[in-house]
């Protein structure tokens, strides 16, 4: 007894019709990785396009979203002036995982073959026309919605839905014009709706054009390009040579979706996320030196940046929420104090299809690892911020006080201007040290001491404090550069050294007046702190 | 050869179209007209143009049109399954957009239906009333048409119901395919009558006795940014027909109107 090998062949036909649904409606779940699909094949049609020729034939460099919504009837196109198709790669949309991209192209977003099967229950019908640029010829696919649906069920196959003309139709034409290009066109013959159990139609909200919330999908799942004006823009657009992504504008009828940096996040710093030593990522990172906290300048119309935070990307192709995989590693909202992308470049770290988060595989888990590390140095420059922002706002404030100080103030205006002139030279005694701090916060103090913000305003703040004799009277010998002491209190004194001081009837009132909480603290009542008072008048006065 | 004559021709009145609407100065403009599947009207206009209403009556043609134009960047693309005078007479008043050029591109005349005041009359006069109401902002209309269509009869009886009678005169005086042009520019002039229009003929050009093209400039008092004179519509009766026949190369100027013993343009 044995075994002989028989020859079993396979085709089409023992493939079910059910398949089609499960290529479309169980993998591009919703709208934003339907649009998401056709951004990418738009964005790769100009990859083989030399950006020169493109411009000599006044083409722009756009992926072309436009919609239309008469009587209910929808339609979604989105168009490019890309390389085009011919028929035959026209059937490479319908083709099942069959993709030359990744061979054929440098750089191309798209990868697992499923062309117009991703789109399928977006509409009723789908047509694809396309113009090959150098070719006479344009070709048309045109894919029956409503009928392939209505024809899928378990006695059918694949073989039986994709040669039947009345589903998948092929055309052809002569063509005698320059332009070339793909238009794809989503046409919704009404809402939603459902042959057997397959929903059609469904973007047909979408092709409203006062609809809103299509503008919101591009942000979140195409590749918008920055704007390439503005100074902090030029570190992305810098980037973007540097991770392959050449800048495609794409506009929403008519209109240029660009991602904007709001003018207040002048700070753009540039980082590399490694994996093993490989590159894995370019990241930027977007704040507001001035300011501590998340941001707030982010205006969601205008940048289009979907809020602060950080995305994951692949060329450009945003994936998932902002901040993915921050959870529990990093403080939650802290990474809400930036906004920034980053945009990996190793080859094996990929999305899946739904757009949402990252092929699983081992080299996905060391890259999130890589990308944790990287928030958590976030984390730690915000907390570093927030101290250096502390330290310059105290020393700022100090400065214009002792200024203040030159002229005539009312008592209360004193006691404010020594109380911040107090707070700047405590920052100067803490962050002057020579010691190793232990703690966090003296970390955070000593690094954000070397910053050279700080470093500028604290020399201004001595100079000043000096010359006015601040340092002296508020800090203790330690504060001045050339004396180095134990700690002192820096709260006012009235003593400076052995020198006896004349101290005039405002300054006396005011420190009286910062006296009073502590009076207060001691825990006697309001009555007896008037008496107090005048008694210390009477003897200020000599009535005693 | 004679289609491609008139492709040629064609093309050279969209151009020309394109030049006259660089005159209005004006960025963003909004075309309106039958710009059929392949659109050349758009795609020679483009640089000019943000919106775009384009009229057919027949939707498959308007589909292609739409698949054609989707690659350019246009604010608005309106596709109006439609006669053009219907909507011209219809739709055109409560278009929330303003059509600074139009072209009507016939392969035919202009007065076609058995009643043309309910029809390409009405429309000319609803387009010319909402352009009215917009004062000193120019627009250009074209018009290409087909001299010899219905019967010279047609024109006459029509417009003897809304022109003056020396007017008429003028007309009827005027002989063989020149009839059409004379019946369309004492028409334009009598739109301006009524909603008080200034103008500028920036072209009218007579091809191979086959197609009439006519480009003018109209507006509502003077705009400052139009860079073409414009002036009393008088004109239209005064300003001679370019002529292209197939013998010569280089085309004639030719006065449509027999105008010595009349006190019209005085």
């Amino acid at each position: 007894m044995a075994f002989v090998r028989k020859q079993i062949k396979f085709t089409l036909r023992d493939i079910g019709s059910k398949v089609i649904d499960q290529l479309s409606s169980d993998i591009y779940s919703g709208p934003g990785s339907i649009i998401r699909e056709l951004a990418k094949n738009a964005y790769d049609a100009y990859l083989p396009v030399d950006p020169d020729e493109l411009e000599d034939e006044a083409l722009p460099r756009a992926i072309v979203i436009s919609r239309e919504n008469n009587g209910g009837k929808g339609r979604l196109i989105i168009a490019d002036n890309g390389v085009g198709q011919t028929l035959e790669e026209l059937k490479a949309n319908v083709q099942i995982s069959i993709s030359r991209k990744p061979d054929e192209l440098d750089n191309a977003t798209g990868f697992r073959g499923l062309g117009s099967w991703a789109v399928l229950g977006a509409g009723s019908k789908v047509v694809v026309t396309s113009s090959k640029k150098g070719g006479r010829k344009q070709s048309r696919l045109t894919m029956d919605v409503k009928k392939i649906y209505s024809k899928i069920s378990p006695e059918r196959t694949l073989d039986d839905i994709l040669n039947d003309s009345t589903c998948i139709l092929f055309e052809e034409q002569e063509y005698d014009q320059d332009r070339h290009g793909t238009t794809v066109e989503i046409v919704c013959d009404g809402p939603p709706n459902k042959i057997q159990d397959y929903e059609i139609n469904r973007l047909h909200r979408y092709t409203n054009p006062t609809d809103k919330q299509l503008r919101e999908i591009l942000t979140q799942s195409c590749p918008l390009p920055f704007s390439a004006e503005g100074g902090a823009h030029e570190k992305i657009h810098q980037l973007y040579e540097k991770i392959g992504y050449v800048p495609t504008r794409i506009t929403l009828d008519g209109d240029e979706l660009e991602r904007r940096l709001p003018v207040e996040l002048t700070e753009v710093v540039v980082h590399d996320i490694r994996v093993g030593g490989r590159l894995a990522a370019k990241v930027w990172v977007a704040s507001n030196p001035k300011d501590t906290g998340e941001i707030h300048h982010i205006d969601d119309a205008r940048h289009l940046l979907g809020g602060p935070g950080i995305q994951l990307m692949r060329f450009n192709v945003p994936i998932g929420p902002k901040n993915l995989f921050s959870d529990g590693v990093v403080r939650s909202g802290i990474l809400r104090w930036f906004v920034g992308e980053i945009h990996i470049v190793l080859e094996d770290v990929l999305p899946d299809a739904s757009g949402q988060n990252l092929r699983a595989g081992s080299a996905r888990e060391l890259f999130i690892e890589a990308v944790q590390s990287f928030y958590q140095e976030l984390e730690q420059s915000a907390e570093t911020k927030s101290v250096r922002i502390s330290m310059e706002r105290k020393l700022r404030k100090g400065i214009e006080a002792a200024k203040k100080l030159e002229g005539t103030l009312s008592a209360t205006e004193r006691a404010h201007a020594e109380s911040a002139i107090a707070k700047a030279v405590e920052v100067i005694r803490e962050s002057s040290g020579t010691g190793k701090s232990v703690s966090v916060t003296g970390k955070r103090t000593k690094e954000a001491a070397k910053t050279p913000t700080v470093r500028k305003a604290r020399a201004e703040a001595r100079r000043i404090f000096h010359a006015g004799g601040f340092l002296q009277r508020f800090g203790s010998a330690k504060t001045h550069r050339h004396g180095a002491g134990q700690k002192q209190k820096t709260t006012p004194s009235t003593r400076n050294g052995d020198k006896p001081r004349t101290v005039n009837l405002d300054e006396f009132q005011a420190r009286l007046g910062r006296a009073l909480p502590r009076i207060r603290e001691i825990g006697i009542s309001n009555e007896q702190i008037d008496q107090l008072l005048r008694i210390i008048t009477e003897v200020v006065n000599g009535e005693a | 050869m004679a289609a491609h004559q008139e492709s040629a021709a064609k093309q050279a009145t969209r151009d020309l179209i394109f030049d006259a609407a660089k005159h209005l100065q004006r960025a963003s403009l909004t075309y309106l007209g039958m710009p059929a599947e392949n659109a050349y009207d758009i795609f020679t206009l483009k640089p000019l143009l943000q919106n775009v209403i384009c009229i057919d009556e027949k939707s498959v043609v308007l589909d292609e049109t739409r698949r054609n134009i989707a690659g350019l960047t246009l604010k608005t693309k309106r596709f109006v399954v439609a006669d053009i005078w219907e909507y011209l007479r219809q739709d055109y008043p409560t278009e929330t957009l303003l059509a600074d050029v139009t072209f009507l591109d016939f392969y035919g005349g202009g007065l076609h239906n058995e009643d043309p005041f309910a029809f390409e009359i009405n429309g000319l006069r609803n387009y010319f009333s909402k352009h009215a109401r917009h004062p000193a902002k120019a627009f250009v209309l074209a018009w290409t048409y087909m001299p010899r269509d219905r019967g010279r009869q047609k024109y006459i009886d029509t417009l003897s119901q809304i022109l003056p009678a020396d007017e008429m005169e003028l007309l009827r005086r005027t002989e063989g395919v020149n009839c059409r042009s004379a019946a369309l520019r004492l028409l334009l002039m009598q739109q301006c009558r009524e909603h008080n229009l200034q103008i500028n003929l920036f072209q009218h050009a007579l091809y191979k006795r086959i197609m009439n093209t006519m480009i003018v400039v109209f507006s509502r008092g003077p705009d400052s940014q139009c860079s073409l004179p414009l002036g009393d519509p008088r004109r239209l009766l005064i300003e001679p027909c370019c002529v292209y026949d197939s013998k010569n190369s280089v085309p004639r100027l030719v006065q449509l109107l027999d105008l010595p013993d009349t006190n019209i343009v005085k």
